[in-house]
């Protein structure tokens, strides 16, 4: 659930995470400052939480409804900006619609597509990445790309896109999970 | 939900060893199926027993998967378990309680479940005083 909330500002990344996503989660559920208008227990919770605590037999048409309801009731009590995630709710559903496997939080079917895609085309034979000055080169431009994404104004929503050469870097990088972190 | 320690124990993708395999000719690391046979029994550590390059065949494996309705371990054939991801109508349904899930029921059953976790945890809430004006 964690990776479903992006915009978390994660310099401590297992403990401010786990805070900021408390704080969320707390909110999407109790909506601390929601007037009561319904008889308790109902009336303490938000939509969201009711809906998970009755329904035994989920679906995404009535979590998404459910959504629609919590939202209402966030703006109501003047939560909705405050959330400050973009929107959370379509978050949650891209982390889960579909997944079978709850750990994962991405489609790892599409997702290994998309990467062998990515590596036929990188490991072609005319590509020439391989010789050690390209790698360099590789290596000098990912790193300049991360501080361009980083430099980039938050206000312009249009995503950077790597080249074949930045990305055969940036996903080696990330296998070295620990050091990518940091 | 919260899923603490497996990068905390500071586990990285053995890039160097697989390389090494692969520059060696090497089809399998024996040290490492041994130790995927020790704690997962019922699967063979290779989808292929022998080099797909030198002409070793793919043998796809059935699904263990836990029911987020009973908690019991049950497989499910790869056809029926893929058709529930694949199509709208497939469904797949768990031995023991006999619930019916597709990959709709089952990835809302295991938001919910998580949502539930969350609100059953007894250490770590908040106090939220100041996000109320």
């Amino acid at each position: 659930m964690k990776g479903a909330v992006p915009g978390i500002y994660d310099p401590d990344p297992e403990e401010t995470a786990r805070v900021d996503l408390q704080v969320i989660l707390q909110t999407i559920l109790e909506a601390p400052g929601l007037k009561v208008t319904q008889p308790k227990p109902q009336g303490r919770y938000t939509h969201l939480r009711v809906y998970a605590d009755k329904a035994q037999h989920p679906t995404w048409t009535d979590i998404t409804q459910s959504f629609e309801e919590t939202t209402a009731e966030l703006r109501v009590a003047r939560l909705l900006r405050m959330l400050s995630c973009g929107n959370l709710f379509n978050s949650f559903q891209i982390a889960y619609l579909g997944i079978l496997w709850k750990d994962l939080s991405i489609d790892l079917v599409a997702a290994s597509l998309r990467q062998r895609e990515f590596a036929s085309k990188i490991t072609g034979e005319n590509c020439g990445i391989d010789a050690p000055s390209a790698l360099l080169s590789a290596t000098t431009r990912y790193h300049n790309f991360l501080l361009l994404m980083k430099r980039k104004p938050k206000e312009n929503k249009v995503s950077l896109v790597p080249t074949l050469d930045i990305d055969l870097c940036w996903h080696t990088h990330q296998l070295d999970a620990v050091s990518y972190r940091q | 939900m919260n899923r603490l320690g497996l990068w905390a124990t500071g586990v990285a993708f053995p890039l160097e060893r697989l390389y090494s395999l692969i520059a060696n000719d090497i089809w399998s690391d024996a040290a490492s199926e041994q130790a995927w046979m020790g704690d997962s029994k019922s699967a063979p550590y290779q989808l292929w027993y022998t080099d797909p390059a030198a002409g070793g065949e793919l043998q796809l494996q059935d699904i263990a998967l836990t029911c987020p309705w009973c908690d019991h371990v049950d497989h499910f054939p790869l056809t029926d378990f893929t058709a529930t991801h694949t199509t709208k109508s497939a469904s797949c349904q768990c031995g023991n309680c006999r619930q019916n899930f597709n990959a709709d029921t089952l990835s809302a059953r295991s938001f919910r479940d998580d949502l539930l976790e969350f609100i059953q945890a007894q250490n770590g809430w908040l106090t939220l005083n100041y996000f109320i004006h």
